[in-house]
């Protein structure tokens, strides 16, 4: 854990951004309030176009804010990027490299560019996983190996904090988890990573803290841990008359919803209190699962809240366009 | 040179026929012309068999008259070798385009947030990366022609001072690909597609300037053609139509007027100078996709 007065990896404030387009002005991110700790992966999280790329083009300063605040490390960017930079490594686009060198020497030039120690090429490639496939031409590489050999590159400047986003995109199964893995890794090595996704169960896995975004707000942020257990826990219950029993469990109070040939019963604390308010109706249970709330279906809820809100409130107001 | 050999001995037959004639009539007409405006001369003491020499297109030299016709090897050299910057703009527009549309650019800048830098750094490649191949088309096209000129004997009054001259044009054409080259770059930055940036380029020299040229002739001093020939060329000359009227009538005649070297130059630097100032500006405070 750390100390609630240690400074955060980055903080932004009010962050507000927004775009020209067509129909007037189209809103990337408002009033965006963002904290990843110290140490650990944070997921990003949030639906496409929930403004995720655009908080981090802002951090990186390659998009100006609107309005609002952001500080990496404490320095307020990007006034004060250049100052922090060096502690930076980030991912924003697919990686960039020439297909008929080698790792190795795609890391050399690049190193060389930025005034990296020589030797750091090695240390960096064996970080990823890459040492034994470095002098492969780039262009042989797989979509995953591609990945770890940019992440590579972003630590050629040995960063405290590393921000991809959405490095997994186009990754099959095997290309996913070495990403992950490699950011597990580069976490425990007592580095900050900053991943963003719309893939939640990827996150899940290697997340230690998360905020999720929709709409281009924060409507959540947290341990993956406590946000899970604050969804509650739901019961999945087979009974034959599905109808009659949702009719009856939502007459008790419970939130009830179909799945498949069951019924999902959110946040019951007893599940007896299930079994009494059926049979009390001549409903006979024949299954009674306890199923543990997902970041998913965490996920799912708050960006369906959130998404019912903001209709609520396109209703009452002309809209704000959200980017897609 | 059968044509001409034939069209002379045409012309010497029918002066040997009616040469007296024409000498007659010509001096008949002047006659009558100065009845009207004395002193009127229409140079029929001139006339005389018909010459050879006259009939063939002369072989020019590498070294000779600037003003002769055709132009000496050197001289077109001079007039040949500003088109190498159309190369210098392309490299200069592509080192910035193709850096932005394939988000290399953006890469770059979470490496080196410093607009600024980034945006020279890149502009200096640009210049910098040009001069090579510049100076490399430059030898290979005043060293072809020196060597053509060689083999057939036509080399005129070269002298080693000669060689000085076309390093002088060599070089001055490497600074005007460099400015061009950084012009270009800026061009790049501000329009971001190298189609649109190399289309405003070349839509200037093609359709801007000839307008220009074609409807005010006098405005030819600034156009950027006149002045990179003027910096390449060590100066040079447009033409605009002057007309006077009086109570005579309305009197026309083209007037030659120079460009020098020193404008040429100092244009062309102030033109990349602005766009690149401009491109700076701009790119500090652009969002990159």
């Amino acid at each position: 854990m750390h100390s609630t007065t240690e400074v955060p990896a980055i903080e932004t404030r009010a962050l507000r951004k927004t775009y020209r387009s067509r129909r007037g002005r189209a809103v990337g991110v408002e009033g965006l309030d963002l904290v990843v700790p110290v140490g650990g992966v944070h997921g990003f999280l949030g639906p496409n176009g929930s403004g995720k790329t655009t908080t981090i083009r802002m951090l990186l300063g390659l998009v100006r804010a609107d309005s609002g605040s952001a500080r990496v490390f404490g320095h307020e960017v990007p006034r004060h990027l250049p100052d922090v930079v060096g502690r930076v490594g980030a991912i924003v686009e697919s990686p960039k490299f020439f297909p008929a060198f080698s790792a190795r020497k795609n890391l050399d030039l690049l190193a060389v560019a930025i005034g990296a120690p020589g030797g750091r090429v090695g240390e960096v490639l064996e970080e990823v996983g890459l040492a034994a496939r470095a002098r492969d031409r780039y262009r042989g590489y797989s979509l995953g190996m591609k990945q770890r050999l940019a992440i590579a590159a972003t630590l050629l400047k040995d960063p405290d904090l590393l921000i991809f986003d959405e490095p997994t995109n186009g990754l099959d199964p095997a290309g996913i988890r070495e990403i992950r893995d490699t950011m597990r890794g580069l976490a425990d090595r007592g580095r900050t990573v900053l991943v963003s996704s719309h893939i939640l169960a990827e996150v899940e896995q290697v997340a230690d803290t998360v905020s999720i975004i929709a709409r281009g707000r924060l409507i959540a942020s947290g341990r993956v841990d406590d946000l899970i257990g604050a969804g509650g826990r739901s019961v999945r219950v087979g009974v034959p008359d599905q109808e009659r029993a949702a009719a009856v469990l939502a007459a008790a109070g419970h939130g009830v919803r179909r799945d498949g040939r069951h019924l999902l019963v959110d946040g019951v604390a007893e599940p007896a209190r299930i079994t009494r308010a059926l049979a009390a109706h001549d409903l006979w249970v024949d299954e009674l699962v306890p199923v543990q709330a997902g970041l998913e279906s965490v996920f799912l809820e708050l960006t369906a809240k959130d998404a019912a809100a903001g209709s609520r409130h396109d209703r009452r107001q002309r809209p704000e366009e959200v980017t897609a | 040179m059968a044509d001409a050999r034939v069209f002379y001995e045409q012309q010497l037959a029918d002066w040997e026929e009616h040469g007296d004639e024409y000498v007659v009539q010509c001096e008949a007409d002047e006659a009558a012309a100065q009845d009207a405006e004395p002193g009127a001369d229409f140079g029929c003491d001139q006339m005389g068999a018909p010459q050879l020499e006259h009939f063939v297109t002369p072989t020019p030299t590498f070294v000779g008259d600037e003003q002769a016709w055709p132009a000496p090897g050197m001289t077109t050299v001079a007039q040949l070798a500003p088109l190498l910057t159309l190369f210098a703009v392309l490299v200069g527009v592509s080192f910035l385009t193709a850096e932005i549309s394939t988000g290399a650019l953006g890469l770059w800048l979470t490496f080196e947030p410093r607009r600024q830098r980034v945006y020279w750094s890149k502009a200096l490649a640009a210049t910098l990366g040009v001069l090579p191949v510049v100076v490399l088309a430059y030898v290979v096209m005043a060293g072809g022609a020196y060597g053509a000129y060689a083999l057939n004997g036509r080399l005129g009054d070269f002298s080693p001072a000669t060689w000085g001259e076309l390093a002088a044009i060599g070089g001055r054409v490497a600074v005007a690909a460099a400015l061009v080259a950084a012009t270009g770059a800026a061009l790049g930055a501000l329009l971001k597609h190298a189609a649109a940036a190399l289309g405003l380029a070349v839509g200037w020299f093609v359709v801007v300037e000839s307008v220009v040229a074609a409807w005010a002739p006098e405005a030819q001093r600034w156009l950027v053609r006149t002045n990179l020939a003027a910096w390449t060329e060590g100066g040079t000359t447009y033409w605009v139509n002057e007309c006077t009227t009086d109570a005579t009538g309305t009197l026309c005649e083209s007037v030659e007027h120079a460009v020098s070297q020193a404008q040429g130059g100092l244009l062309l630097l102030g033109l990349a100078a602005v766009l690149s100032l401009l491109a700076v500006l701009v790119f500090r405070r652009r969002d990159v996709a």
